[in-house]
């Protein structure tokens, strides 16, 4: 449903994106994850013809965004950076300029859209009395108004409450299974897109480092996590390093080590550590968060990862 | 194109500022009457609409202004561009769609000063004549070069103070020193546009444009070329810019 194939973006002499490719396709919640400058907001603006690229080629439905803009763009629904209204007109009004957008856009019930996003009662307020999370609702609206094959929603958690957050995720879940539409969501919010996302891309200085999940595959990958004694540490890492050939253990503190082994080779291990009498506190699998697999992809060089928010 | 004129209108009338011009009108209008009814020797209904009109007009050029400033300019800081720029509509026809419910903004407030001194003037002695209402169309030339100048001052600065601040001051200095230039080189004062823009002054003031030697199909044609390149320009910065933050 929406193509993004070998984008690239260079501004003056830097190299912005560079080989950006990924599809969405129908009813599918695709993540787009990223620290800040990563490269998100200049792909998305390019998705939605807000800047064109450099070279590649970028495709809603089947029509290419930059030779034909009307179909192409009239397939999209967006939210780009945060919610963006006239302060001065109500949410209604907001709605309707936004239907005037929209060549050939036949009527749209506002009252049931309103309703769709908990705003039934606020439409007729002026949007300058409106919380950020009500503006997050009606950028949602205004979104939806055309009945979009694809939706955009750059950080559309920003400012929602916790109820608020759930609810937009059952509500996207639903456009995505009962509508078929394709959602590409950009956040910083790791454990809000491991809970919304069937699939997630990672980009970092312009250059997409991964693209995970789908097919059933699991989007996190799992570790045999161990506890023992601390003065039985260097022993059991060498119990482990006999029991399991080429397998590379991290030791996370004076008294845990991870193993990156299958649950089914707990017994195997367990079975080492107890014949050499090595004191067993606890044993289980830990499963490496979308976090952490972000911040392995995005580490630098230095060592050090850029910044961003975790969670809220 | 219909619908992105309706957003305009609805955009334009929901803030107060409409009302402050139009009330500003009724004023300078009211205020004009008053002053030339007063007296031992009253003004009749021609000096009454040459007063009121002038005055009323010069309060139209700056709601003008900052009514077309604010339709590029607003939208930068609302940030609601973006939203403009994703729609299936091309640039072309969003910047047509605001210049056109500029000059459709800026002719109703001129219908409005019309109708409200034409109104009073009926109370007034004296004769009404086709040349007078002439000279009154005629200076409407004036607002529709200075709404294509500030768009393209619209597109350039991000700011609605910064744009108006430049088109008054364009206006003010190139008026200045064209008048400073009629008296002592009038052949180079006639390159100054800004000296062309109101063509009633061929009817006012002969005088003026007879000492540069010009005609008023000259001016007509000089204002014609700047109004076609600065909307050129605009078009071309409109389209090519990406308006990102």
């Amino acid at each position: 449903m929406l193509s993004v194939q070998n984008v690239h973006k260079k501004m003056g002499q830097t190299n912005v994106l560079t080989n950006v490719s990924f599809d969405v396709t129908p009813g599918e919640i695709f993540g787009f994850l990223g620290p800040n400058g990563a490269g998100k907001t200049t792909t998305i603006r390019i998705i939605t013809g807000l800047m064109p690229a450099t070279h590649g080629k970028v495709t809603v439905d089947g029509f290419d965004v930059s030779t034909e803009r009307q179909q192409a763009l009239s397939r999209i629904g967006a939210i780009v950076e945060n919610p963006a209204f006239y302060p001065y007109l109500t949410g209604r009004e907001n709605l309707i300029h936004a239907m005037n957008l929209i060549p050939g856009l036949k009527k749209v019930d506002l009252n049931a859209l309103g309703a769709l996003v908990g705003l039934e009662t606020k439409l007729d307020m002026k949007v300058k009395q409106y919380s950020l999370g009500m503006k997050q609702r009606l950028g949602i609206a205004r979104a939806l108004l055309h009945n979009p094959k694809v939706l955009i929603l750059d950080e559309p958690t920003n400012g929602l409450d916790p109820a608020g957050i759930a609810d937009l995720r059952n509500y996207l879940r639903h456009l995505a299974d009962h509508r078929g539409i394709a959602i590409l969501i950009s956040s910083h919010l790791l454990s809000e897109m491991e809970l919304i996302t069937d699939r997630f891309a990672i980009i970092d200085q312009g250059q997409i480092k991964s693209v995970q999940g789908g097919d059933g595959e699991a989007k996190t990958e799992s570790v045999i996590l161990c506890k023992v004694g601390r003065e039985q540490m260097n022993e059991a890492l060498d119990v482990v390093a006999l029991a399991f050939d080429d397998v590379k253990i991290i030791q996370q503190s004076a008294e845990t080590f991870i193993v990156p082994r299958p649950e089914t080779d707990i017994p195997h291990l367990l079975k080492h550590l107890v014949e050499r009498d090595i004191a067993v506190y606890q044993i289980g699998m830990k499963h490496e968060t979308l976090e952490e697999q972000f911040l392995k992809l995005t580490k630098k060089e230095g060592g050090t990862n850029n910044a961003f928010i975790t969670s809220q | 194109m219909r619908s992105l004129l309706a957003n305009e209108f609805m955009k334009w009338r929901r803030t107060i500022k409409p009302l402050v011009a139009l009330g500003m009108y009724t004023g300078i209008i009211v205020l004009t009457y008053f002053i030339v009814r007063s007296g031992n020797n009253p003004g009749d209904a021609e000096t009454f609409v040459n007063y009121a009109t002038m005055a009323a007009m010069t309060f139209l050029g700056i709601f003008t202004i900052v009514f077309t400033a604010e339709m590029i300019g607003n939208e930068l800081k609302f940030d609601t561009l973006k939203h403009l720029l994703m729609s299936p509509y091309s640039r072309d026809r969003i910047l047509l769609s605001k210049l056109v419910a500029a000059l459709l903004i800026m002719l109703a407030q001129f219908v409005f000063i019309l109708a409200v001194t034409y109104g009073f003037a009926l109370t007034l002695d004296g004769e009404l004549t086709l040349e007078q209402f002439r000279n009154v169309l005629l200076s409407v030339s004036s607002g529709v070069f200075v709404i294509f100048l500030t768009l393209m001052f619209s597109v350039v600065f991000k700011s609605v103070g910064v744009v108006i601040g430049f088109t008054v001051l364009a206006n003010f200095v190139s008026t200045m020193i064209g008048g400073l230039l009629i008296a002592w080189k009038p052949a180079i004062a006639k390159w100054i546009v800004f000296l062309h823009t109101d063509l009633s002054i061929y009817y006012q003031s002969p005088g003026f444009m007879e000492t540069m030697d010009v005609t008023i199909w000259f001016s007509a044609f000089y204002v014609l070329i700047h109004i076609v390149a600065f909307y050129i320009i605009t078009a071309f910065m409109f389209r090519s810019k990406t308006f990102a933050e």
